[in-house]
């Protein structure tokens, strides 16, 4: 083999001038957006925007002046879950361009992962500090972070006041609603309290709350359905008898079973029961009753709810199809940041995912429900964290219908259908 | 050097056409690159030729030929080969489904027989994921002719398979393909059955089902034979069973030709279904199962109903008491409504179109998936299932419950009394329904719009106040063509203020909500044959005007828009809209447009 060695050694020398200059390509000091940041557009795809005064997109015009190469905009999708289940796994499933984050139900996580939807984010280079620890566990699945929490969700009691006493616990409601139904009262008022019982995901967060709060499980942390339990029968028998229309009081309005969160919310509104089991969300809603404009003394409270809550919210994405993952991933950190995070729930009333917030006098000024909700959450529990919760969750719906109809007995083929719905 | 030069250029080429350095700096850094690259290649070819002159030549062609050709039968064959599960399922391809309102329950339920089915066959895998979502049949086809841009996505999902109630709705769409070039690609299925729209009598007016007296005639005859024996008649006014009712009723014997010189016969049967409806108390505009849920309250003094047949079977069944008496009998449950079927009458023939958007290409998965659902739903076992969901099928499947007499309907009705096509023709919808706005002409509309603070809440760029006053604006000049109309803003702080289109945009919202005031002074603004609507974000927080004031309010129909933390299911917009014949229509800020021109339709 004859090599002209000179050429050879020039060539060499050049090989590392030229590995240096792509090294300094990668990191583009002449670009005038962030250091390794993909340039082009970025797509979030989102259920509505229902804060006040449409603070996502505030804050996503916000990281647009600031990243003028990587232009985010929001594609809403449609308010109901179901809606936005479909649109966005029938995006991730179909060939066109993907949008470059999801910003999905904290219950959706486990599936989108599993299926490959989404990519894992680098866990180490991910700053995670900061977070509540419960809505951060929505975004590990299988030992791998996912995503990150934008916003979270706990149910909240509320009650009249000043004429009703703070509960404690579900003895307190109904012992509260004896009082005030034996003695002469509102003729509005037609029993204790109401909930979210129509058949609908509302329906799965009350029954898990009912048999939580009587100590009993759905599923166990090895992933078996338990409900065949006496505390989880427990807890289907006290929303059944409560609802009983003979009984005397009656705890929980048979309307109830019709209700979703408007619904709930109007009743409570109108006088028609003294306790609510509901978001966030309302309390603006029939904080706006009293008054539009000044700072009046509202007609209700709120307090923690006797057992844990489940946990709501929402968390973003990386679709593993992105062209910009990188982008992408910034765009995600800006949102959850610390300072994002405030403005959501300061401004739009969104939960913020970070501690810190709820430590802030403004928030704590504007959101007087801040410490009972940041109690509430540090307090909730995960629905089953599985890829296949859509369907469980219908299974569930099924299962607690028929025990409300059946007077609270649990039919007795529920754990064989919740198992099978749970495994797909 | 002619190899290090060729790489160079090369190299130069894909740079500068996929990733062009930007600014005087890259540009420098960019051309010394491409030199030393030119260098290095020509140093590296040479070592590279040097070293493979050694080698022994045959070989590495005979193990590079045959490795091409492995490559090439792999990704030839690959695709073929059926994929291998370890204990699990590929996940089930999403289809989304469109329909209507009216028909959203029964195909939900189909489409779960449907997934059932098909896990069956897949061995407990589930292959499909159908979801079924409703919208108006009107904005379901304003949707498919704007290739649901992202302000649909907001109503629902981008759909697969549109499953409307009538083909009369596929050809508009496809005709508004036509014209414009926007919409998606239909492969249309004609008819899944057909459930033709009736009459429903209540029980107590001793209609039988087989009286031939009532049955088979056209509807001007049972609209007179109804009049004459004294039974009122109300319709849902913004469904499509309402729409395609009145068009038969006034083209029924000739009437087209007749209205067109005269409508004279139209504004008559429009006076007696108004008188019909308040006297009931039905919500005027309201959707079927308001309708129905006060035809229930009413009990035996209920009007007449024109419904689809499947409605009317669901409505008899919720009625029916548990001794299991039908509605065929004497002495069946009071309040059970019977079929009548006019000669005349159209159907609901729910055509089934697939669809394809060149925009959102479907996978191979989805798209088998899709004509999978469609397969079935064309199938015996799909038309077994339409039957239990109340559905006809098409001829050939035998009927079972609940289409039966007991449930007050004839199985055999269709083909004996029915001789009409399932559509109006071309142009005569239109026609029909012009004429129908034409007579209805309401005397003085009064539009009342919430002023108070929190209507400064900002949407987007802009506040709801705002986008509320583009609503009504962009409404009044087509209002105003049918009825004097007048504008209020009302807040604690302007009290109910008469304003023009000049200043209503120039009010600043400011203060409390005095929602009841509003009502009070707006429907007697409006008077006795006006209509007051009513645009609010919130719920009455002033205390001047009590509900009972508002109970005793009589004349002006009240119709409400609500939005933001407004909600129609408030006791008092729940009161005082069925008092008055009115109706609510709780929707979103974004669409407040569109939705206060669906809710002025009726008007």
């Amino acid at each position: 083999m004859k090599v002209k060695w000179s050429s050879f050694g020039l060539g060499a020398v050049a090989t590392l001038v030229v590995g240096a200059l792509v090294a300094a390509g990668v990191v583009r000091p002449w670009e005038s957006g962030a250091p390794g940041l993909e340039k082009g557009p970025l797509v979030i795809i989102s259920g509505k925007d229902q804060s006040n005064g449409g603070q996502r997109q505030e804050l996503v015009n916000q990281w647009n002046k600031t990243h003028p190469d990587h232009p985010a905009r929001i594609e809403e999708l449609a308010l109901g879950a179901d809606d936005q289940y479909s649109e966005m796994v029938a995006r991730a499933q179909g060939p066109a361009r993907k949008p470059d984050i999801y910003n999905l139900d904290a219950a959706w996580t486990a599936e989108f992962a599993e299926r490959d939807y989404i990519a894992e984010l680098d866990e180490p280079a991910a700053d995670t500090s900061g977070f509540m620890a419960n809505p951060l566990r929505t975004c590990w699945h299988e030992g791998k972070l996912w995503a990150l929490p934008f916003n979270t969700d706990a149910g909240l009691l509320y009650h009249r006041h000043p004429d009703v006493k703070a509960p404690s616990t579900w003895k307190d409601i109904v012992n509260e609603t004896r009082r005030l139904m034996g003695g002469p009262h509102d003729s509005r008022l037609v029993a204790g309290y109401t909930a979210q019982l129509a058949d609908y995901e509302g329906l799965v967060v009350n029954g898990f709350e009912a048999i939580w709060d009587e100590g009993g499980e759905v599923v166990d942390e090895n992933g078996k359905v338990v409900i065949d339990s006496p505390q989880a029968r427990a807890g289907l028998l006290r929303l059944a008898d409560g609802l009983r229309s003979d009984a005397n009081p009656r705890v929980i309005m048979q309307e109830a079973r019709d209700q979703d969160e408007t619904a709930s919310m109007n009743a409570f509104a109108e006088g028609k029961v003294a306790f609510m089991r509901n978001w966030p969300v309302a309390y603006r809603n029939l904080d706006s009753l009293t008054s539009d404009d000044a700072n009046q003394t509202a007609f209700f409270k709120v307090v923690p709810l006797p057992g844990p809550s489940v946990l709501g919210g929402q968390n973003l994405a990386v679709s593993s199809k992105s062209e910009r993952p990188r982008a992408a991933r910034a765009l995600i950190e800006f949102l959850t940041g610390p300072r994002s995070q405030q403005i959501l729930f300061e401004r739009g009333g969104f939960a913020a995912t970070r501690d810190v917030v709820y430590e802030d006098a403004e928030v704590r000024h504007r959101r007087p429900y801040a410490e009972a909700l940041r109690d509430t959450i540090n307090r909730a529990k995960l629905r089953p964290v599985s890829p296949c919760y859509v369907r469980f969750a219908e299974a569930f719906r099924a299962v607690v219908n028929e025990t409300l109809n059946a007077g609270g007995k649990l039919p007795s083929n529920a754990t064989e259908r919740l198992t099978a719905a749970l495994n797909c | 050097m002619i190899n290090g030069v060729l790489i160079a250029v090369g190299t130069i080429i894909v740079a500068v056409v996929t990733d062009p350095p930007e600014g005087v700096v890259s540009w420098i850094i960019f051309v010394v690159g491409a030199l030393l690259l030119a260098v290095v290649g020509a140093g590296l070819v040479e070592v590279i030729t040097a070293f493979l002159l050694d080698l022994p030549h045959e070989r590495i062609i005979a193990v590079a030929i045959v490795v091409t050709l492995a490559c090439g039968a792999a990704f030839v064959l690959v695709p073929g080969i059926p994929r291998i599960r370890l204990g699990g399922c590929d996940p089930p391809a999403q289809v989304r489904v469109l329909t209507t309102p009216e028909l959203l329950a029964p195909y939900r339920a189909l489409a779960g027989r449907f997934e059932d089915a098909e896990a069956e066959r897949d061995g407990s895998c589930r292959p499909a994921d159908v979801h079924v979502f409703a919208l108006p049949a009107k904005r379901a086809m304003a949707g498919l002719g704007a290739e649901w841009s992202a302000e649909y996505l907001e109503d629902g999902p981008r759909p697969d398979i549109w499953l409307p109630e009538n083909g009369m709705h596929v050809e508009t769409v496809k005709n508004s393909k036509e014209m414009t070039g926007f919409g998606p690609v239909m492969d249309v299925t004609p008819s899944l059955g057909s459930s033709p729209i009736v009459l429903a009598v209540p029980a107590h007016t001793g209609i039988k089902l087989t009286d031939e007296a009532w049955q088979g005639q056209t509807w001007r005859t049972l609209v007179d034979k109804l009049r004459a024996a004294g039974v009122g008649l109300a319709r849902p006014v913004t469904s499509t069973v309402g729409e395609l009712a009145t068009v038969a009723i006034y083209g029924s014997e000739d009437g087209r030709v007749q209205l067109r010189q005269n409508p004279a016969w139209a504004q008559g049967f429009e006076a007696w279904v108004d008188s019909s409806t308040k006297s009931g108390q039905y919500p005027s505009g309201a959707d079927v199962d308001a309708l129905l849920r006060k035809q229930r309250e009413l009990g035996t003094a209920g009007a007449a109903l024109v419904l689809a047949e499947p409605d009317l079977i669901r409505y008899n069944q919720s009625v029916r008491d548990r001794s299991g008496r039908g509605c065929d009998v004497p002495n069946g449950p009071p309040a059970c409504m019977r079929a009548l079927y006019p000669s005349d009458t159209y159907s609901f023939d729910r055509p089934l179109a697939l669809l394809t958007w060149s925009e959102a290409p479907r996978s191979a998965s989805q798209r088998d998936a899709a004509v999978a659902f469609r397969t079935w739903l064309t199938s015996a076992a799909g038309a077994e299932a339409a039957v239990l969901q109340r559905l006809r099928p098409p001829p050939g499947t035998p009927l079972q419950e609940p289409v039966s007499m007991a449930n007050g309907v004839v199985p055999g009705g269709p083909p004996n009394y029915v001789s009409g096509q399932a559509s109006p023709g071309p142009g005569v919808a239109e026609e029909m329904t012009g004429i129908k706005d034409t007579v209805r002409r309401t005397g003085r509309v009064v539009v009342s719009l919430d002023a108070s603070g929190s209507m400064r809440q900002r949407v987007g760029g802009e506040t709801r106040y705002s986008l509320a006053v583009k609503a009504i604006l962009a409404e009044q000049d087509n209002l105003a063509k049918r009825a004097q109309v007048s504008l209020h803003v009302f807040s604690a702080t302007l009290g109910v203020l008469p304003v023009d289109k000049d200043s209503i945009g120039r009010v600043r919202p400011v203060g409390n909500t005095p929602q009841h005031r509003a009502i009070l002074d707006g429907a007697r603004a409006a008077g006795q044959d006006g209509v007051l609507v009513l645009l609010t974000d919130g719920s009455n927080n002033v205390d001047d005007v009590s509900p009972q004031q508002l109970a005793d309010l009589a004349g002006a129909r009240v119709l409400v828009l609500a939005f933001g933390e407004a909600s129609c299911g408030t006791q008092v917009l729940i009161d005082v809209t069925g008092h008055s014949g009115g109706s609510c229509r709780q929707v979103g800020v974004t669409t407040l447009q569109a939705d206060l021109a669906e809710l002025l339709r009726s008007v």
